[in-house]
């Protein structure tokens, strides 16, 4: 049985796979196009001993509820789509405050504002850089396949328990939506010890205290610099990329979820033509692969960064390479979808300004 | 043939894909209306398919608000009038939820007859025995007040379907078909499948942008 593959939506896998990574708290508000992790939720949670689903008045209270849950030391989930999780990073700040750990699916649509329901990765900073107030990260995943949609929302639980943080799981409305096979990943069932949590212990030890309010201004430095200490360590051990054919490649085509498989097909179109392309793939967006693009720079002559989005990741990727090569950058937004011809005609113009020496 | 066909099943089960087939099948025999019922998912819908309905000459009928700036679950339509013109093939959303809108028409669907096709794809995790895939199919049922006539025996696995998926998947067809007492109407393969089996063949309709 754990072997078989079965067909699923991206939704469906990472909601199956949580409840199989532990999950035993879902709450949650429908917003397309994640709506099918709530229905999927809603489903199988009853079944589970233990399961709690639970359609909350709105994404305020769903991940006020994970707070609470995940100070009890249980794995607990919430999704949205975009607006939704604008809504959640006030709780997510608190989570983070706490040093809780969480998982938060984010299946991107497009912005601002309302926007549109169709796939967007305009998201990225939200994500990484302003998920809430205040000085926290959050591990972010960003899954490219149904299969990654499940192996990436055990990991997610997994880190998140380790180094105490909310982790989020960047998805976008292509992935939640299209299907392709998936083999569950197998799941030790043991979960790591919690002295932490605040649970019921019939006196047995002093209470614990899941608090995120600090009025002493030495106190609550000491809490941030402890939490960044452990970031240092959360760099050194999680930041995670993918290459494809990077080995001799003039041209490093980035780009993370959805977007890098369009740059896969693109890529192989632009070797078929004999153009030195290849393709990196920022797997964990927080932590950034920093080191994974910096081994690139020894063949790399420029690189190019391919979004649903005006270019939010631009910057890191300057970051990385340390400004030592152009980044140049394609996208688009609202819904729309880079195809790979087109992807393939932004590397062609390149080549050709490597070939007359203009980079 | 009957005049009125409906298409249910379970969400993702290959409903849409099946209907856009049949409807270029029965094309072949004359005139057809395809008619998009889902009211519960605006991703991957019937009415996506409509430049394969202009150019096999397919009439197709969808919510007025389907892929505008108002996606609304409201159906515009009134099937005894479109029924007028031509035989219709009614494409409902998934599960029990999908199937509640042509519930409307229950009373006027007995008295014209009707045929309803249960799609289902054995390697979907909620539709993974003949036993799951009977409680949605009373489900759906229960959902639409009308009965299903035949099972579209769907099973596959995407871009990675073999014959080996599509054998599993009969074996388990026909214990669902003795278990609810329905026939099953055909077995579909896709049609990259290189096959001397007795399939339905199906065009695949729906890619991945990415897909060469």
């Amino acid at each position: 049985m754990a072997e078989e593959r079965v067909l699923m939506k991206g939704n469906e896998a990472l909601a199956e796979a949580a409840i199989r990574a532990g999950c035993r708290c879902y709450f949650g508000y429908p917003i397309t196009p994640q709506t099918e992790i709530a229905a999927y939720m809603s489903k199988r949670m009853p079944k589970i001993e233990g399961g709690v689903f639970l359609q909350a008045e709105s994404e305020i209270a769903a991940i006020n509820m994970v707070y609470g849950a995940a100070a009890s030391g249980v794995r607990a989930m919430t999704s949205s789509s975009s607006p939704g999780v604008s809504l959640k990073s006030e709780g997510i700040s608190y989570i983070a405050g706490c040093d809780l750990p969480c998982v938060i699916v984010n299946v991107q649509r497009g912005g601002p504002g309302l926007g549109g329901i169709q796939p967007s990765q305009s998201d990225y900073y939200m994500a990484t850089k302003a998920g809430g107030h205040g000085d926290f990260h959050l591990l972010v995943f960003a899954p490219a396949s149904v299969q990654d949609m499940a192996d990436f929302a055990v990991w997610a639980f997994e880190s998140a328990d380790k180094y105490r943080m909310p982790a989020m799981i960047l998805s976008d409305g292509l992935l939640g939506q299209m299907m392709e096979p998936v083999v569950f990943p197998e799941i030790s069932s043991a979960q790591p010890e919690k002295p932490w949590a605040a649970v019921g212990h019939n006196n047995a030890r002093p209470h614990n205290i899941i608090n995120s309010l600090y009025l002493q201004p030495d106190e609550l430095e000491a809490s941030n610099i402890q939490r960044f200490e452990r970031y240092e360590v959360v760099k050194r051990e999680m930041a995670s990329a993918q290459t494809y054919l990077t080995e001799d490649a003039e041209i490093i085509v980035t780009g993370y979820g959805a977007t890098s498989r369009i740059i896969r097909s693109a890529v192989n179109a632009a070797r078929k033509e004999g153009i030195k392309a290849g393709m990196l793939r920022p797997v964990t967006l927080w932590p950034f692969p920093e080191q994974a693009y910096k081994d690139t720079l020894s063949t790399a002559k420029v690189y190019l960064d391919v979004e649903m989005s005006m270019g939010q990741m631009v910057n890191d990727v300057k970051l990385a390479i340390e400004c030592k090569r152009p980044v140049h950058f394609f996208g688009h937004t609202g819904g729309i979808i880079p195809t790979p011809a087109e992807v393939l005609a932004q590397i062609k113009a390149l080549d050709e300004k490597i070939r007359k020496g203009d980079i | 043939m009957k005049h009125i066909t409906v298409i249910t099943g379970h969400y993702g089960s290959g409903k849409t894909t099946f209907a856009a087939n049949l409807a270029a099948q029965y094309r072949r025999q004359g005139a057809v209306r395809i008619v998009d019922m889902d009211t519960v998912n605006p991703y991957y819908r019937t009415a996506d398919l409509s430049a394969f309905f202009e150019e096999n000459d397919i009439a197709m009928t969808a919510p007025m608000y389907a892929r505008s700036n108002l996606d609304i679950p409201s159906l515009d339509y009134d099937i005894p009038t479109l029924a007028e013109q031509s035989p219709l093939i009614i494409d409902l959303g998934g599960d029990d939820a999908g199937a509640y809108p042509v519930g409307k028409y229950a009373a006027y669907l007995d008295s014209t007859g009707y045929d309803m096709y249960y799609a289902v794809n054995f390697c979907r995790l909620l539709t993974h025995t003949p036993e799951e895939a009977l409680d949605i199919l009373r489900e759906v049922e229960s959902a639409s007040r009308l009965r299903a006539t035949a099972i579209v025996n769907n099973t596959n696995l995407g871009r990675e379907t073999t014959e080996d998926t599509i054998v599993k998947g009969e074996a388990l067809a026909g214990r669902l078909s003795e278990m609810a007492e329905l026939p099953v109407l055909c077995t579909t393969a896709p049609d990259f499948l290189a096959t001397d089996g007795d399939y339905c063949k199906v065009k695949i309709l729906i890619k991945n942008i990415w897909e060469e």
